[in-house]
């Protein structure tokens, strides 16, 4: 069924709308879990959490796009429960890989305000994808946002492992300083 | 700043710049009406007219290089024919040349029966190295450009006379390094031919600053590498690279090239920066290198030492 219809029907609280979201986008927002979380039964639960959070968001919401609106709720829902997780040493995925990865550049730096505003970091964040070679800044999306293995990417680009982390080791440099010249770090 | 203030930002990203990365294939389907068709194919029999042409000389000297001028310059691999059992299909290997990191092969086929040849959709196809052990590496990356009788748009090099196709067959090792390999070995369609590499190295050129101090870059007449570690700054990788010819004049040179991260035995990790010399569509160029003295990276120039 197209997104919109099934749109229309959480507008008009129908509950088959749940069950059509999770028939459609069960692999893809099940990826987005699994790669953060490692465990196929909080990844489980994460999805059981995106549906509900989906009914209860729409409306009043209206995504233009469902799928990247589910993708969203789906990453912030499992980056919670990673970091509840964490708490009780019970990680793993590659959330705990792509965070090492990052903090090579980003923590080594301790004259970091700590209190930038998400919103504005992500607007300098997409700033500076925008600016990135197109390919690069897709690996880059596709590694710290969808959190894919390092081998699933090189997969999609036909590159080798070793190319992948070479573009993303430079694209984290590049960020980091991006980020520095912005005063954002 | 902790990462997870990254991470966290990230789930602000635009949503068309998620759109663009989860898409399954860069390249979209481009629907012509008939009239840019015509057009579009006017222009493609124009440039492949024109390109060639063009690319006849240059490939005529890159054959001959493998041809006739191994005796005065040494790196000649092998030449090679395979056939399949009816003889339909004959592959020859024109020639082979390979520094420490990269190689280069170029591959004719020969067919009775007219065939279609894909590149990397052939049936088999692989290039690989067999080190001394007898085992099978893999390239770390590999390119592959094509002359197609049916499709001359593919990366191409010019045709050899009496083939059907011609491969150019690049790969490119971060490590180990090809001087620990005993052959090269090319696939195809169940035929295989193989090049003996060990003692067929090309001869490399260390760069040194105008103070004659060391620098890890090394030229070779196919490319240009260093190996370093991760703790220096971003400071070898280059985006243009001139020769300096035997005036000490900078000539601006094409190359295609990666970096890439690699794990040493010992468990530490370097950069390896490889470089070949391209020629436009040729792709791939050896160098005379009685006519160069060195290179300018960046804006610094280096030197090699000639040995005399």
């Amino acid at each position: 069924m197209e997104d919109e219809k099934i749109i229309d029907l959480y507008w008009q609280r129908d509950e088959n709308a749940i069950k059509l979201t999770a028939e459609k986008y069960r692999n893809y927002c099940g990826a987005i879990a699994r790669n953060i979380l490692g465990n196929g039964e909080d990844a489980e639960e994460c999805l059981n959490d995106t549906w509900l959070r989906v009914w209860n968001a729409i409306p009043p919401h209206r995504p233009d796009k469902l799928s990247l609106f589910l993708g969203k709720i789906t990453r912030e829902l499992a980056i919670n429960r990673y970091k509840a997780n964490s708490a009780q040493k019970r990680g793993g995925g590659e959330m705990e890989l792509a965070l090492d990865e990052l903090s090579a550049f980003i923590s080594s730096k301790n004259t970091v305000e700590e209190n930038i505003e998400a919103e504005t970091l992500a607007k300098a964040i997409n700033v500076f994808l925008r600016k990135q070679p197109e390919k690069q800044a897709n690996m880059f999306i596709l590694r710290y946002f969808h959190f894919y293995p390092i081998s699933q990417i090189a997969a999609k680009y036909s590159a080798s492992e070793s190319k992948v982390k070479s573009v993303l080791f430079r694209m984290r440099k590049k960020l980091y300083s991006y980020l520095e010249s912005e005063d954002l770090l | 700043m902790k990462p997870e203030k990254i991470i966290d930002a990230m789930n602000m990203l635009d949503d068309d710049l998620i759109e663009q990365a989860e898409r399954k294939n860069d390249v979209k389907k481009i629907r012509f009406t008939p009239a840019v068709k015509r057009l579009v194919a006017c222009a493609a029999c124009a440039m492949f007219i024109i390109a060639t042409s063009y690319a006849t000389e240059i490939v005529e000297a890159f054959k001959s290089y493998f041809v006739s001028q191994n005796e005065e310059f040494p790196p000649e691999v092998m030449t090679d024919v395979v056939t399949d059992e009816n003889e339909d299909l004959i592959i020859r290997l024109d020639g082979a040349v390979a520094d420490r990191h990269s190689c280069h092969m170029i591959v004719s086929f020969i067919s009775k029966k007219p065939r279609l040849f894909n590149g990397y959709e052939q049936e088999g196809f692989a290039l690989y190295a067999i080190d001394k052990n007898g085992e099978r590496v893999d390239f770390d990356d590999r390119s592959s450009g094509t002359y197609m009788e049916h499709s001359p748009v593919a990366k191409a090099i010019t045709k050899i006379t009496d083939a059907d196709a011609t491969y150019l067959v690049s790969g490119t090792f971060e490590i180990p390094q090809m001087e620990n390999m005993d052959k090269l070995v090319f696939e195809c369609e169940g035929l295989r031919l193989e090049a003996e590499i060990e003692n067929n190295i090309l001869p490399e050129y260390p760069l040194y600053t105008e103070d004659g101090a060391e620098t890890g870059y090394v030229m070779t007449p196919i490319g240009l590498y260093i190996n370093y570690t991760t703790d220096i700054p971003d400071e070898h990788i280059f985006d243009k690279v001139f020769l300096l010819d035997k005036e000490g004049k900078a000539v601006e040179m094409g190359f295609s090239g990666h970096s890439s991260i690699a794990k040493l035995a010992d468990g530490s990790e370097h950069i390896v920066a490889i470089h070949t010399w391209s020629a436009g569509h040729i792709d791939v160029l050896i160098l005379d290198m009685e006519n160069y003295i060195g290179a300018r990276i960046g804006d610094t120039n280096y030197y090699f030492v000639r040995e005399n």
